[in-house]
């Protein structure tokens, strides 16, 4: 038997405890979420930087063009939101002269193995209602 | 990282010499690795890094005010089961080698590492890398004599 033979003999009982793995997969999703969260806070300031205090929900979840409500200078509008394969948004509404503004961002998440990828629709419409944002 | 897993914590546990410390190290490893936007060129690459990463992180845990430390090496060593009371020994006395020799020494005997590797892996030159390995065999075969071959 050679040195490494037998050093490799020696060391192979260690192995990680049980719980190990769950723990890690845990942590990451955990830190998945709070990517997410990081992201929609840019989201949510896009928001505010168009038109103040603003709060989102969509009508129509599953199409690539949605209806939302939007609170837009205290008043609640409908827009069209359109949500890009690239996870970017658009928001369209008519401001309190009748003309079309729009309002856009983006935000994305990190999977597991660390590749990222745009936010879905359904994320974007989440992280903009969230109420509470962790960072 | 099932595929890692394994390696890391010898690697980590070989630096803390305690299982608590070894296993926060290689999750902070992932962790890192799950974060990291860096553009890995092949899976030696990446293997490398986490290696690298795992160390840094374990040498941080013995540094720590908090360590935990609360199993001490010889009742770990009583839960494992070795193959032969050879393997206990040699891990043993690897054990009881410094750091700085006993990481040198599970790079090339474990995970097969060259010299000029395990110099880009630890930041250190080839001649340092030599000199390590070279103290830590001779310390090794100081104490179990016939059951470490003198592999100059």
């Amino acid at each position: 038997m050679t040195n490494k033979e037998r050093y490799k003999q020696a060391f192979s009982v260690l192995h990680t405890s049980d719980q190990f793995s769950v723990e890690v997969e845990n942590m990451s999703r955990l830190n998945k979420k709070h990517n997410i969260k990081v992201a929609a806070a840019a989201l949510a300031g896009c928001i505010l930087l168009a038109g103040g205090t603003g709060t989102a929900y969509a009508a129509n979840v599953g199409g690539i063009q949605r209806t939302v409500q939007v609170w837009l200078h205290g008043d609640q509008t409908t827009a069209n939101m359109t949500v890009s394969d690239d996870g970017t948004y658009t928001i369209e509404y008519p401001d309190e002269n009748g003309e079309t503004r729009e309002i856009s961002g983006g935000g994305i998440a990190y999977e597991a193995d660390g590749t990222e990828r745009p936010l879905t629709g359904e994320e974007l419409l989440e992280e903009a209602n969230s109420p509470d944002v962790e960072l | 990282m099932e595929r890692y897993q394994n390696s890391l914590y010898a690697v980590a546990f070989n630096v803390c010499k305690n299982q608590q410390d070894a296993e926060d190290a290689v999750q902070d490893t992932f962790l890192q690795y799950y974060n990291s936007k860096k553009e890995f060129e092949s899976e030696q690459h990446i293997r490398a890094w986490l290696i690298r990463v795992a160390i840094n992180k374990a040498k941080n845990m013995n540094l720590s005010f908090w360590r935990k430390n609360k199993t001490s090496l010889e009742d770990y060593m009583e839960t494992l089961i070795f193959e032969t009371p050879e393997s206990e020994h040699l891990f043993e006395t690897v054990m009881g080698l410094p750091e700085k020799y006993r990481i040198v020494i599970h790079l090339f005997y474990y995970e097969d590492y060259s010299v000029r590797e395990i110099g880009e892996i630890l930041k250190i030159s080839e001649s340092n890398v030599k000199v390590r390995l070279s103290r830590g065999r001779m310390l090794l075969r100081e104490t179990l004599k016939e059951e470490w071959d003198d592999d100059k």
